[in-house]
């Protein structure tokens, strides 16, 4: 009698554990790769901006003197420099853009989905391509200054030879690959606004200006706010048209940090630096984050 | 009324001038692809007067692309298959099994997500050396499949939370287990969903050549994007046989989009806004 009852029990208790540990074997795939490639190495990148590691001997500990030679490293300023003036291209150009056209494609009755396709190709061809068609683009014998000059330009831009402009040229591309993403999200959110507000704003003698302003875009803050974020996180990470297009030259002209981090890490041979390096832009990203967080958490939406 | 007919057409040029210059680059590729390439050197902008398919053949051979799109079609396919099966259960627990810690696991998903991928790539390099996957396609398979997974769980999940909880309650009480509910149940019923998993990952894969530029070093395992880059490395000056490859390396996608766009869209920007 006894012996059964605690039979029981524990066949009970093996259920109740089966159960408890059901859902952690459903996610067990996820996260165990996850830690295989992702968590762990960022563990590990942690602790090797801590050493002077440089791939080969082994690693001696050298605290912090990494991190102080990164807020004292020339080369780590300039590509900060440009990866802000990227991050303030981003946040206002292909933005407003990409809001701009969802808006008038929103208003058309025919041919919306068309335009949509149309415009959201850039954005599924891969990076090295375009990039490479953009080099061809820009390209001083073959390029659009073969155009220019015939058209009586003396001298025409040297797009990506040109320290002053290089940089806005390789955002060019990316711009051109990203707004049509952008229109296609905003586009979704202009159709679930309130129609109904809009009118009655228009009976009230509401210019189509202010109905823009005051009615619409209030109802698509949560978008645009994503939108923001996503777009400040990728500016710090920026790296593909760079490496492509100019590997951070002309001089440091267009280096960004994750540009100058993968040198570091594959060229110099200073893995445990460029650790350091990877270190600071994920902290940006998650400064990001977290300032959008408490945004959130205040009640200023998303 | 005339105004509004002249309204309407204008809008329409000015969208047709921005759609040109969204798809003025792809063509000018495809222009180049099938242009002679010795008109290209006198009119690189101009329309080929005869089409020529020597560009494309040339790149095909000389870049051994046959190579590529199968190392790009095995990475591709693989992947799709290991992120469909891992983000399937994942999904499935986060969305139908009520457990503690859910929360901390999407918080976790959440942030591995939105980690820039040079924070992880050096100790990722060591450790791939010491477990013999560098320069190999399954070493490529295993980091694709952790990177792309927490985004397809997510997409996913949501999906799965449409789907009325009465299903799989009266499966339970014909005896099925989660594992049952999940395969004979939600599965068949998330058929569009996992298509649109395997679109995205199948583009990404494809488009992707960070981590396939830093893993693979040998030319017979390289996949489409990476081969593109040496190929323009070999073939520095020769635009004709580099549009082509260009041409070669994009084509698939570009029609598989084409043919499949709405899925793609809503796919992509459905992720990026729920994740």
């Amino acid at each position: 009698m006894h012996a059964a009852a605690t039979h029981i029990a524990g066949k009970k208790g093996r259920r109740h554990f089966r159960k408890k540990m059901l859902p952690w074997l459903f996610l067990a795939p996820v996260i165990i790769l996850n830690v295989l490639v992702v968590t762990g190495p960022t563990i590990g990148t942690l602790i090797l901006s801590l050493t002077d590691w440089d791939g080969i001997r082994p690693p001696r500990f050298i605290g912090l003197a990494n991190y102080a030679g990164l807020v004292r490293d020339p080369n780590f300023y300039a590509a900060l420099i440009n990866n802000f003036k990227w991050l303030a291209l981003f946040c206002t150009v292909p933005i407003a853009f990409g809001l701009i056209v969802a808006v008038v494609v929103s208003r058309i009755k025919r041919g919306q989905m068309l335009y949509r396709t149309v415009y959201f190709l850039p954005y599924i061809v891969s990076t090295v391509v375009s990039a490479e068609i953009w080099n061809l683009i820009y390209n001083p014998f073959f390029g659009i200054d073969t155009i220019l000059s015939k058209w009586g330009m003396a001298h025409p831009p040297m797009w990506l030879g040109d320290t002053h402009i290089a940089l806005f040229s390789v955002a060019l591309v990316d711009g051109w690959r990203y707004w049509g993403f952008l229109m296609v999200l905003f586009l979704a959110a202009l159709h679930q606004t309130d129609k109904a507000q809009e009118e009655a704003a228009t009976v009230e003698g509401a210019g189509k200006l202010q109905i823009f302003w005051h009615v619409i875009l209030p109802q698509m803050r949560p978008t645009v706010m994503l939108i923001l974020m996503l777009t400040m996180i990728w500016s710090f990470a920026a790296f593909d048209y760079v490496y492509v297009m100019t590997g951070g030259g002309p001089g440091n002209a267009t280096e960004l940090i994750a540009t100058y981090m993968y040198k570091e890490a594959m060229q110099s041979q200073a893995p445990g630096y460029a650790s350091t390096i990877a270190l600071a832009m994920a902290l940006f990203s998650f400064i990001i984050i977290a300032g959008f967080g408490i945004l959130k958490k205040r009640g200023w939406d998303i | 009324m005339r105004t509004s007919v002249f309204k309407s057409l204008s809008t329409h040029a000015v969208l047709v001038l921005i759609g040109l210059f969204a798809v003025g680059p792809i063509l000018l590729l495809a222009l180049n692809t099938f242009k002679p390439a010795d008109q290209f050197l006198v009119a690189p902008f101009g329309f080929p007067s005869r089409l020529t398919f020597d560009n494309i053949a040339g790149a095909w051979t000389e870049g051994h692309y046959a190579r590529a799109y199968w190392n790009s079609l095995v990475v591709g396919s693989a992947t799709i298959a290991v992120v469909c099966f891992g983000a399937g259960l994942g999904a499935y627990a986060l969305a139908k099994l009520e457990f503690k810690g859910s929360n901390v696991v999407m918080l976790f998903l959440l942030l591995t997500m939105s980690v820039p991928m040079g924070l992880f790539l050096v100790p990722l390099f060591y450790v791939w050396q010491k477990l013999h996957l560098m320069d190999s396609l399954i070493g490529l398979i295993i980091i694709y499949s952790a990177i792309f997974m927490p985004f397809n769980v997510f997409l996913l999940r949501s999906f799965f939370l449409g789907i009325p909880k009465e299903i799989g309650e009266s499966a339970k009480i014909d005896g099925c287990n989660e594992f049952e509910i999940l395969w004979r149940i939600i599965v068949p019923l998330s058929k569009p969903a996992f298509l649109t998993v395997a679109l995205i990952v199948g583009l990404w894969t494809w488009n992707e050549f960070f981590f396939a530029n830093a893993f693979i070093q040998t030319d017979e395992l390289k996949t489409v994007s990476i081969k593109y880059l040496s190929f323009v490395g070999n073939f520095t000056s020769d635009w004709s046989k580099i549009s082509a490859a260009g041409f070669i390396s994009i084509f698939p996608i570009v029609v598989l989009y084409l043919l499949l766009q709405k899925r793609f869209i809503e796919g992509i920007t459905e992720g990026s806004i729920k994740g």
